[in-house]
């Protein structure tokens, strides 16, 4: 296994590396069962971290049961780890 | 310290797209980057709202959406129980292998076909025509598998003895729908509680960045589970990943049990049809 290594980070600077190289597809929310209402993923990747959480993101940031769909190997083309960044959400929901 | 992160690869046609979009290792970030930059919110422009939506509730009714699900259901069954009352008050055999009883069992065993095999063969299929799609179709994932209990329970006619082969697939309808909603439960209230986990540890970080200390690290969040096992990773924030783990893996356990449950419901009533049949074969049963 060649497993890089990398200095500790933080959870929300890990994050925001992985929204810079979402690339915008929305296979992660095809695969969604939480998903009720039609949110692109830019939109949730602007509210993942900066952007005030609108209603509708909130309500899918509160349905989002962590199943882990969104981060199943052949999902992402880019192998992001979506349901790490919805609990970052979930998080500020919480704030 | 060093935390072994692996990004996730896959063979496939996506390589090379991945490859240009794999972020490059950089150097650690600047200690005033992380939490304090989402806990202040000084990014925010001009005149935009300062915190937007807030609160996650332990438990909350949202408003429902699809009423043309949920009046199909209500429908079905109240059709279902009044053909019931009234088939009684008429004073027709109120056996299971009567004529309503086997309607009952008919639509009820298609009603629980349909729950099923309805979302998992849904889910499975690829590509999903749209967002929301997979929502709609675990909604009616539920309303299949309350329409077969209360279909099977009229079927029954009250008839619970245990030298039938139709309690025990009954029994185990019942054991699966009810493990369906325990599910539900902790789908709300374990995210929620991994939240807690990560925010508290998220305070702490942001508490250590105000000190200009080493930041908490909880990157192992993202990489393979083997990481949570890090012996040289920091206290404060190793039991907030165990409990975030342990959480993940909680669901996966209840996930196991009821597609086992599922199998079992399946075994025992493919058990009980054939039984009947052969019953039926034999002429040892009857329509009355």
């Amino acid at each position: 296994m060649n497993h890089t290594p990398v200095p500790g980070r933080t959870l929300v600077a890990l994050i925001a590396e992985e929204l810079e190289a979402c690339i915008g597809c929305n296979e992660c929310l095809f695969v969604c069962p939480a998903l009720e209402e039609p949110i692109t993923v830019v939109r949730l990747n602007a509210e993942t971290l900066r952007e005030p959480i609108s209603g509708s993101v909130a309500r899918f940031a509160r349905s989002c049961y962590q199943c882990g769909a969104c981060s199943a190997p052949d999902v992402c083309p880019v192998g992001l780890h979506r349901d790490t960044m919805m609990l970052l959400l979930k998080a500020r929901l919480l704030r | 310290m060093h935390i072994y992160y692996k990004p996730r690869r896959r063979n496939g046609a996506h390589r090379a797209s991945r490859e240009h979009n794999r972020p490059a290792w950089r150097s650690p970030p600047k200690r005033t980057e992380g939490a304090r930059e989402i806990l202040s919110q000084e990014h925010l422009p001009p005149g935009a709202p300062t915190r937007g939506e807030t609160g996650y509730p332990w438990f909350s009714l949202s408003w429902p959406r699809d009423w043309g699900r949920l009046g199909a259901t209500a429908g079905v069954v109240s059709l279902a129980v009044a053909t019931y009352v009234l088939y009684l008050r008429a004073g027709l055999p109120a056996e299971p292998a009567s004529l309503l009883g086997l309607g009952y069992a008919l639509a009820g065993t298609g009603c629980f076909l349909c729950a099923l095999c309805g979302y998992r063969a849904q889910r499975r299929a690829h590509p999903v025509s749209r967002l929301g799609h997979l929502h709609t179709l675990l909604e009616w994932h539920y309303s299949y598998a309350i329409l077969a209990l209360a279909l099977l329970a009229l079927h029954s006619f009250g008839h619970m003895d245990p030298h039938l082969s139709g309690t025990y697939a009954g029994f185990s309808l019942f054991a699966l729908v009810g493990s369906g909603y325990l599910g539900r439960v902790l789908d709300h209230l374990l995210p929620r509680l991994g939240a807690m986990e990560v925010n508290r540890a998220l305070a702490g970080e942001a508490d250590v960045l105000a000190r200009m200390a080493p930041p908490v690290n909880l990157a192992p969040l993202l990489g393979p589970t083997r990481q949570l096992r890090d012996p040289a990773r920091p206290a404060s924030d190793a039991s907030a990943l165990r409990r975030v783990a342990f959480y993940r893996t909680l669901r996966a356990c209840w996930r196991r049990c009821h597609i086992a449950l599922a199998g079992l419901a399946c075994i025992l009533t493919v058990w009980h049809l054939a039984f009947v049949t052969w019953l039926f074969w034999t002429g040892r049963l009857s329509v009355p």
